[in-house]
């Protein structure tokens, strides 16, 4: 059974009740089923307890919900969890799924090239809106797909459809909110070969 | 689509114009100021309406305002005003740089005929229609709830309420192109996915 380390900063002072809506979604997916999962909240979303938690592991599925830029992860935005410098190799091996600003415009593409299978991430800023629910619902789709056994290639597919849903449901009524949700969809990317969760079992 | 004229205008015969009538027959809603300084704080306090300004240029000299600075703090307030300037002086001969500058929409001459007049007024109404700037900015008006709480967020640490939002966007800022880029790619998505049609 593949190891899942699930690293949130619900703590945020901007982003914190978005990221624990959506940790708290993860959460019930999982719920019932068996796997060994670790949960890193804000107080723990340092390099030293990531480097803790992933440097014993030869295969695991890291997902995290953070802030992030172009060549890092970072908790409250500043303090740099993450990065190409830092521990990049210990994520050999993983399926990596983020949601952060912009980390699969290179850092994404830096994990595929020290050894990650894939990664699931955005290639600009990822947007949200408070109170509709579309954006943690998109977020966390594909996540769960991987986990049911799809193939990322049909992750990747299926999370594009399921933005295309969202947008259509809302943007009549709300066409700021479906702009922000097409956004998300034209930054969302897929790196790495098309692996299923079984092509982590070591 | 409602409109409100806001007429600025220290010539008190001017409200007998017959501009004026025609625009209260199509449109309904025209208030006029006589004082520049009434009519920019009924502009600031009624952002929420739809507006077009007819703007003189001259005032009395004992008014603190004139059509210069008015454009300019209109325009500070929001540029999605159309502001035309009305107005009968002579155009060699009237500073229009900083005109240019603010953002006015155009010059009508007070002696232009209504049919003259009305191109200008129309490509204002078409403007107020169409801006994706003013979709938008209806679209948070109409909101009810507080518009003092953050909504927006990125994961970068971005955090906006509404009001925020309207501010970029009457301001013009990066910010706020940013959201009506957003509604223009939304536009195309739903052309090209044939969820919408152009009107023919």
């Amino acid at each position: 059974m593949i190891d899942i380390l699930l690293a949130f900063d619900n703590d945020d002072i901007n982003a914190g009740i978005f990221l624990t809506e959506c940790r708290d979604d993860i959460l019930n997916f999982f719920n019932g089923k068996v796997f060994p999962l670790s949960i890193i909240n804000s107080n723990e979303l340092n390099h030293n307890h990531i480097n803790k938690s992933t440097s014993h592991l030869k295969s695991f599925i890291f997902v995290t919900y953070c802030h992030g830029n172009e060549t890092c992860l970072a908790e409250g935005g500043a303090n740099v969890f993450l990065s190409e410098t830092i521990n990049i190799s210990n994520f050999s091996n993983t399926f990596f799924y983020t949601v952060s600003c912009s980390s699969g415009h290179t850092l994404g593409h830096e994990l595929i090239k020290n050894g990650c299978k894939n990664f699931f991430g955005y290639k600009e800023h990822f947007n949200f809106y408070s109170g509709f629910s579309s954006f943690l619902e998109c977020a966390n789709h594909g996540l769960f797909l991987f986990i049911n056994g799809e193939s990322t290639d049909n992750v990747y597919s299926q999370m594009i459809q399921n933005y295309d849903y969202h947008i259509k449901k809302v943007y009549k009524t709300d066409p700021v909110i479906a702009s922000l949700l097409l956004h998300n969809k034209n930054a969302l990317v897929k790196i790495g070969k098309n692996i299923t969760i079984n092509d982590l079992i070591i | 689509m409602e409109v409100t004229f806001v007429v600025i205008d220290d010539t008190i015969s001017i409200k007998e114009h017959p501009l004026l009538y025609t625009l209260e027959d199509k449109y309904k809603n025209v208030e006029f100021f006589l004082k520049p300084e009434d009519g920019l704080n009924f502009i600031t306090s009624h952002l929420e309406l739809n507006m077009i300004v007819l703007l003189d240029i001259q005032f009395s000299a004992n008014d603190i305002e004139n059509g210069h600075s008015i454009l300019k703090k209109i325009s500070e307030k929001s540029e999605l005003i159309p502001v035309i300037l009305w107005s009968g002086i002579n155009e060699t001969e009237e500073s229009f740089s900083d005109f240019i500058n603010n953002n006015a929409f155009g010059f009508i001459s007070k002696d232009a005929t209504i049919q003259e007049a009305f191109v200008l007024i129309d490509k204002a109404l078409t403007f107020l229609k169409t801006n994706l700037d003013n979709i938008i900015e209806d679209w948070i008006i109409q909101k009810p709830e507080d518009k003092d709480i953050p909504v927006f967020f990125t994961a970068n640490g971005l955090s906006l309420s509404l009001n925020q939002i309207l501010y970029e966007i009457r301001n013009q800022t990066y910010l706020g192109k940013s959201f009506s880029k957003k509604l223009n790619q939304l536009t195309i998505h739903l052309l090209l996915n044939k969820l919408e049609k152009l009107n023919d």
